[in-house]
């Protein structure tokens, strides 16, 4: 399955999830006020924290740190053309800090979990019109439909170069979308098939 | 909403996600495209404009879940305090303006123009100010910043045209919002 939660089982697994969200959106707003100064750069040890108190392996801190690094330069390349020093270090402090401490919840929290958390958010929509199983069967029919569709861009893309065709770089698209279009249409009717309308 | 609105807008999240798993491509060795503002400017030209936004809404929701759904793997709750986080709530805006000015057929120069105000424009206008602000640049600065991705937006728009009238040619059943699903029309009434 497609799902960046590592299970450890430490305290932050097993936090309610809204008190997790609760905790991550107060601390992150809070984050806004943070001074101008080279000691913000110190807040950055707050979500490292996090992870080694959710008993998270060494690796996957490393992933997480990685895929935020293209960030991070980005950041310090535009931030230096146009900013003073110090207030670059603590532009890059703030979001560094917040995205580690998003990345933590997302590590530490079952999608299973937060799929019924959505749904219990979603019951003051209801009014609305809004129904909180179809959104999060959708969530679930998005999931499932993902490995298809990867599947559809291979199967269309080895005929294409079996036939030595060369074509457009997008010359599956078109194919990769009938596909999955009709992938979905099968997929209504077996919803219709279990009684939902 | 019936359930073939439901399926094809999880489909619709599905296809975007996929197209972003696939990586980047880069043209003239310099300006790196994902193909994911592709499955947006899709979305809207194809589903049309609220099934469209809805698709979009579900993929975003799913990011928000933690899933990495975007282009490279990203996702989580991170994404929405990254500086990128203006261009994800122009998603939600850019199918509904693209599948306004599409309308119901698609015609190749209405597709065209919907997918240059839409996929373009909003997501400029959305992205660029949120941008700026996360990083305490000037809006002249960051569209300066911005400028090396218009090329691939540019070619973006044509791909999406080009795909568009070819699906309505193999598919057209995909652009018809009228058909319920395929099931014998007597079961309906119950």
């Amino acid at each position: 399955m497609l799902s960046l939660y590592y299970p450890t089982g430490s305290f932050l697994h097993r936090m309610p999830t809204w008190l997790k969200l609760v905790v991550l959106g107060v601390g992150s707003t809070a984050l806004i006020w943070l001074p101008d100064s080279y000691w913000a750069l110190l807040i950055i040890l707050a979500p490292l924290l996090g992870y080694v108190l959710a008993r998270l392996p060494w690796r996957v801190l490393g992933t997480d740190l990685f895929r935020l690094s293209w960030l991070i330069v980005f950041l310090m390349i535009t931030q230096l053309i146009f900013n003073e020093p110090v207030q670059a270090a603590t532009v890059i402090a703030r979001l560094t800090t917040i995205i580690l401490a998003a990345q933590l919840f997302t590590r530490a929290t079952k999608i299973q979990h937060l799929i019924n958390t959505v749904e219990q958010l979603a019951k003051p929509l209801k009014p609305l019109g809004a129904n909180p199983y179809k959104i999060a069967l959708a969530v679930a029919l998005m999931l499932s439909s993902i490995g298809q569709i990867v599947g559809f861009i291979r199967q269309v893309r080895d005929a294409q170069r079996a036939r030595g065709v060369r074509l457009a770089a997008w010359s599956w698209v078109v194919p990769v979308l009938v596909l999955s279009l009709k992938h979905a249409d099968d997929v209504a009717d077996a919803l219709v098939v279990r009684g939902l309308d | 909403m019936t359930a073939r609105d439901l399926a094809h807008i999880a489909v619709f999240a599905a296809l975007t996600a996929g197209l972003g798993l696939l990586g980047s491509f880069t043209v003239a060795g310099v300006v790196p495209i994902t193909l994911q503002t592709l499955g947006v400017m899709l979305a809207g030209a194809v589903l049309g404009p609220w099934r469209g936004s809805a698709a979009m809404a579900l993929l975003i929701l799913g990011v928000a879940l933690g899933l990495p759904l975007l282009a490279g793997g990203r996702g989580g709750l991170g994404v929405f305090v990254t500086p990128t986080a203006g261009y994800l709530v122009a998603w939600l805006v850019a199918p509904l303006i693209i599948g306004l000015i599409v309308g119901k057929r698609p015609v190749w120069w209405r597709v065209a123009l919907g997918s240059v105000v839409g996929g373009i424009f909003v997501v400029y206008l959305f992205g660029i100010p949120i941008q700026a602000w996360f990083t305490q640049l000037t809006i002249g600065e960051t569209i300066l910043t911005s400028l090396v991705f218009l090329p691939g937006d540019i070619l973006k728009v044509v791909v999406a045209t080009l795909v568009t009238m070819g699906l309505y040619r193999a598919y057209p059943k995909a652009f018809d919002t009228s058909v319920g699903t395929t099931r014998p029309r007597a079961a309906q009434n119950h």
